[in-house]
């Protein structure tokens, strides 16, 4: 078996969670569909989890459950779907959210826009994180917005990476399904790939804090 | 979407054979033949005649006691058939109750489904509360809360999930005709609290697992206990945890 999965049974061995939530978080879309992995075993088939994202998930549900948040609220913080409020600058600043750099980036690209639309404060994030990783620079970040904006519609339908590519110090930014694999010719390298529904899971985390 | 209230959406009737185009209504009765052209965002639609709706159908209410084929998805919070329905596309719905017949192409996403008549649904369910008494079956997984079938045919599903599964054959005076054998047939089941009569199944795994009557279960994997009564196969039994 592959090492990164788990199977149904030792999840919930592992967890101390029943059956009946497993289904539970599923109905109500605490678990994304695509982490239930069909493979076939001497039963028909088994259920297998990518393990270290669900063992994650199933923690921060225990843990958002001990707090007494609704099964609801926890859904809409973890799914990847987005916020539908918008979001002063002050705000996402004083939230730790994306920093004022990141901010002014973005500004630069729309001056005069005092509210943000979630999607437009996701935008700034991804490219917050290329910076303060150092893996990209001002234009390439510029570059990451720009992409994630033309792009959004799709990334609201189906899991996106956004990756950034680098040849001879040209850079390029592209958005690609979670599930693919990249193959470049050599002298490209992959510099950063960033998975939108983690990243729109911690900004979330951020913003309804 | 719209800005119209209920007052400024017109009813239309369709007494004879006729077609309406889609759009914004109020109650739209079919009572003869009748078509209609495009999506269709309704107050209430009920059919007694024959209908086919052509595009999506967004209703508070939908009640067929007629015929009706849906070709796109169906969004309504009560949905009753106690004639024949073909939804060709999926199906989102607040109370689902079907005493006539009723095919799902996609798949349904339901607070409570009652089935009394025939239901085949080839996707997936996810409901609240599922209740049969009539014959169904679920292509893919039956994920609800609640789990109660009275057997009075042949059901199958491909896996059932939940908190709460209950099969027991369907009591033998009830004025309801069988449908050939009466039995359940699915590859897994899984759930909390199962206790299954006359079932087949591949495996069952539960917390507190009782295997009544007349059940082929290749393995049963229970947490908790596990109750049996005669007449139980069950090739392999295994406490599965500490």
């Amino acid at each position: 078996m592959e090492p990164d999965l788990i199977s149904k049974k030792d999840l919930l061995l592992a967890t101390g969670i029943s059956y009946g939530q497993l289904y539970r978080w599923k109905r109500k879309g605490l678990i994304p569909e695509d982490w239930f992995v069909r493979k076939s075993a001497f039963t028909g088939q088994e259920t297998f989890f990518p393990r270290d994202k669900m063992l994650a998930r199933v923690e921060r549900i225990l843990s958002m459950k001990d707090e007494d948040v609704s099964l609801d609220d926890i859904a809409e913080a973890v799914s990847p779907a987005p916020l539908p409020d918008t979001f002063s600058r002050e705000d996402v600043i004083a939230r730790g959210a994306v920093s004022a750099a990141a901010l002014d980036l973005f500004a630069e690209r729309h001056p005069g826009t005092s509210e943000l639309r979630f999607a437009e404060v996701l935008a700034a994030s991804v490219a917050d994180t290329l910076l303060r990783s150092g893996d990209a620079g001002r234009d390439e970040a510029l570059a990451a917005i720009a992409t994630l904006e033309e792009g959004w519609t799709t990334c609201e339908k189906t899991s996106c990476d956004v990756v950034l590519l680098r040849k001879m110090g040209v850079a390029m930014v592209l958005l690609v399904s979670s599930a693919s694999e990249l193959l470049a010719e050599s002298g490209v390298r992959v510099v950063a790939r960033i998975t939108l529904p983690t990243q729109i899971e911690q900004l979330k985390t951020r913003l309804m804090a | 979407m719209s800005q119209m209230n209920d007052t400024t959406r017109p009813n239309t009737k369709i007494a004879g054979a006729g077609d309406v185009t889609g759009g914004m209504y109020g109650d739209v009765t079919i009572a003869g033949a009748g078509t209609v052209r495009g999506d269709l965002d309704a107050n209430a639609l009920k059919v007694a005649g024959t209908a086919d709706m052509q595009g999506t159908v967004v209703a508070k209410r939908v009640v067929v006691n007629g015929t009706a084929t849906f070709n796109g998805d169906v969004q309504t919070s009560e949905f009753t058939i106690s004639g024949t329905s073909d939804v060709r596309g999926g199906l989102g719905v607040g109370v689902l109750k079907v005493s006539g017949a009723c095919t799902i192409s996609g798949s349904v996403n339901a607070q409570r489904i009652e089935i009394r008549g025939t239901t085949k649904i080839a996707g997936d369910v996810q409901a609240e509360s599922f209740e049969a008494q009539g014959v169904f079956s679920v292509g893919g997984l039956l994920n609800a809360g609640t789990v109660t079938i009275k057997l009075y045919g042949g059901c199958d599903a491909h896996d059932i999930g939940g908190e709460t599964i209950d099969v027991r054959l369907g009591s033998a005076w009830a004025f309801l005709p069988f449908f050939g054998d009466r039995n359940l047939t699915a590859d897994a089941i899984e759930g909390d609290t199962v206790y299954l009569e006359n079932t087949r199944a591949k495996v069952v795994r539960g917390a507190n697992v009782t295997i009544g009557p007349d059940c082929q279960i290749d393995l049963v994997e229970y947490t908790g206990t596990l109750s049996g009564s005669a007449g139980v196969v069950a090739s392999r039994k295994v406490a599965a945890g500490a």
